[in-house]
């Protein structure tokens, strides 16, 4: 959290500023974010949230929400985790802004006691159907962490109970607030860059993702690296590829017909269940595919999503987007290059009947100015906004549904080891 | 040591050349634009660019004007 924060107000002002404005109105989410009309509730009346999760997530949006929960009139009024000096992490972060939320270890005790308007769900993968499902139900509206739930049958449990019980359910997929993916979206669907032929993304690290245990005590083992087993995560493709196959299918409009994937444990051989490496390959109806790997033991190329069109590249995560006939250099520079060339350029005797075709070097123009907007924050604000509203655009949990879905439809298409669809029942 | 004495006369001569100069780099600019079919704007868009090759004309030329200067002295 070391950017300037610039929050809901600075960003609706600056896409009004930058001619954006279009980009606010084409997406209904923002849309409604930026508006406070037609609330169920006052625009400035109390918002009494609870956290269920403080660990490291947890924090990570308490934090964010203490940036701004004075100023929107947000209540912290309990915090809940069942291990306790992740609870105690968060009790703390509280106490240094004067706050004194009530602890809880177990979340049913915990919304039964309190007056709540909505929850926010950072539990690991495998309880966010079950607690969403409860709090759901209670009357609670919820935000829960990505990805939404651990199997097919799950995430549409959760959806189902969200239309049965007509309270907001909102994926923690941030990106989704994000100026620089919301003006590059814009461009993708204007046709800026041409037909989109594939989307390339990739997420390499370099790291164990092994937490040590307190005094070394292996009980704790399963709770604390929750992510290394099968029972309660599917590694890297609920960790880091949910995102992106939201971004990717965000792009596109539309949801792929088929997956076929690959994956192994190929360097962290102690004993995790999860792939340490994958590769999948999505298709969607035009023919268009999003190609993904991601691996744990090399981080030259970190994490990127490319959207490849015929006239045009946008790389999201540098804010970054690539003509593919850049416009040209003015003409005295191109007259010097010339010259210089001219001079310096040794001559071939015969030409080349082979070039290198190597990545083109050109540098690119930024998709917008500033970045310094947190799109976590950002995220954060707009489900307060919707909480006082009483409802939230479908089409933001349709994102993180159709994500979850064909999440875990690549872990079942690497299993088999074959191509898949997505079974009718899941169709929403 | 004899001291060197800039005159006016000298300042407006050196300022002649350079002009002289700056217009050939403008020329330069025009031509280039006709030959990349580049936009007009670039008249004074590229002033920087045009002024910049002025001034590495002025050097070069003033380093051919000292060669000869020590040529003319050598020969008296
Ligand atoms: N959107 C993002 O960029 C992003 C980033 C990181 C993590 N996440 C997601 O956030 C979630 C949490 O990840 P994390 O890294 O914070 O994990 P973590 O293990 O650090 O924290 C999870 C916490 O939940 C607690 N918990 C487990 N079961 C519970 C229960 N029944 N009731 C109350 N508390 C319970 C654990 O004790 C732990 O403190 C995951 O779903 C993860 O995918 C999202």
């Amino acid at each position: 959290m070391d950017k300037k924060y610039q929050n809901r107000r600075d960003f609706i002002k600056h896409l009004a500023m930058t001619g954006s404005a279009v980009a606010l109105a084409a997406s209904p989410w923002l849309g409604a974010f930026g508006s406070s009309a037609q609330s169920v509730r006052g625009a400035n009346d109390m918002v009494r949230m609870a956290i269920i999760g403080t660990g490291s997530r947890g924090c990570e949006l308490l934090r964010h929400l203490l940036t701004f929960s004075v100023a929107q009139n947000i209540r912290i009024v309990a915090l809940c985790d069942n291990y306790n000096p992740h609870l105690l992490d968060a009790v703390k972060l509280c106490k240094e802004k004067e706050l004194n939320p009530q602890s809880y270890a177990d979340y049913r005790v915990m919304i039964e006691k309190e007056q709540l308007d909505a929850v926010i769900i950072a539990t690991p993968l495998y309880c966010h159907a079950q607690i969403t499902v409860d709090c759901l139900q209670t009357g609670l509206h919820v935000f829960c962490e990505k990805s939404m739930a651990r199997t097919l049958e799950q995430t549409k449990w959760m959806y189902d109970t969200h239309i049965a019980t007509n309270k907001i359910l909102q994926i923690g997929h941030q990106r989704l607030f994000n100026p620089v993916y919301l003006e590059g979206m814009q461009r993708i669907h204007d046709g800026k860059l041409g037909t989109i032929g594939q989307i390339r993304a990739y997420w390499h690290r370099n790291n164990n993702w092994r937490r040590s245990l307190p005094n070394n005590d292996l009980s704790y083992e399963r709770q604390i690296n929750w992510r290394l087993y099968k029972e309660y995560s599917a590694g890297l493709l609920t960790e880091l590829m949910s995102h992106q196959i939201q971004v990717a299918n965000w792009a596109l409009q539309k949801t792929p017909v088929s997956v076929m994937g690959t994956g192994s444990i190929r360097y962290w051989n102690d004993g995790r269940e999860v792939n340490d490496n994958i590769a999948l390959i999505y298709s969607y109806d035009d023919g268009t595919q999003f190609v993904y790997d991601s691996m744990t033991s090399n981080k030259k190329y970190g994490l990127e999503e490319q959207i490849l069109g015929s006239t045009g590249t946008i790389e999201f995560e540098v804010n970054k987007q690539y003509l593919e006939t850049p416009a040209a250099a003015p003409g005295i520079q191109q007259l010097i290059n010339d010259v210089e060339h001219g001079i310096f350029d040794k001559l071939p005797i015969g030409g080349a009947s082979w070039v290198p075709e190597t990545a083109v070097n050109y540098k690119g123009e930024n998709i917008v100015d500033s970045t310094n907007y947190m799109d976590t924050s950002l995220q954060l604000e707009a489900f307060t906004q919707f909480v006082r509203k009483g409802s939230a655009p479908e089409k933001i949990l349709k994102e993180g549904y159709n994500a979850s879905i064909w999440t875990m439809l690549g872990e079942i298409a690497i299993e088999k080891g074959e191509k898949l669809s997505m079974p009718k029942e899941f169709i929403i | 040591m004899k001291p060197i004495i800039i005159t006016s006369k000298s300042i407006k001569k050196e300022f002649y050349i350079w002009l002289v100069l700056f217009v050939c780099a403008t020329l330069l600019n025009v031509y280039s634009i006709v030959k990349y079919h580049t936009n007009w704007s670039e008249l004074y868009s590229q002033l920087g660019y045009v002024l910049a090759i002025s001034i590495v004309f002025y050097v070069v030329i003033g380093v051919v004007r000292v060669l000869m200067q020590s040529v003319k002295l050598f020969k008296k």
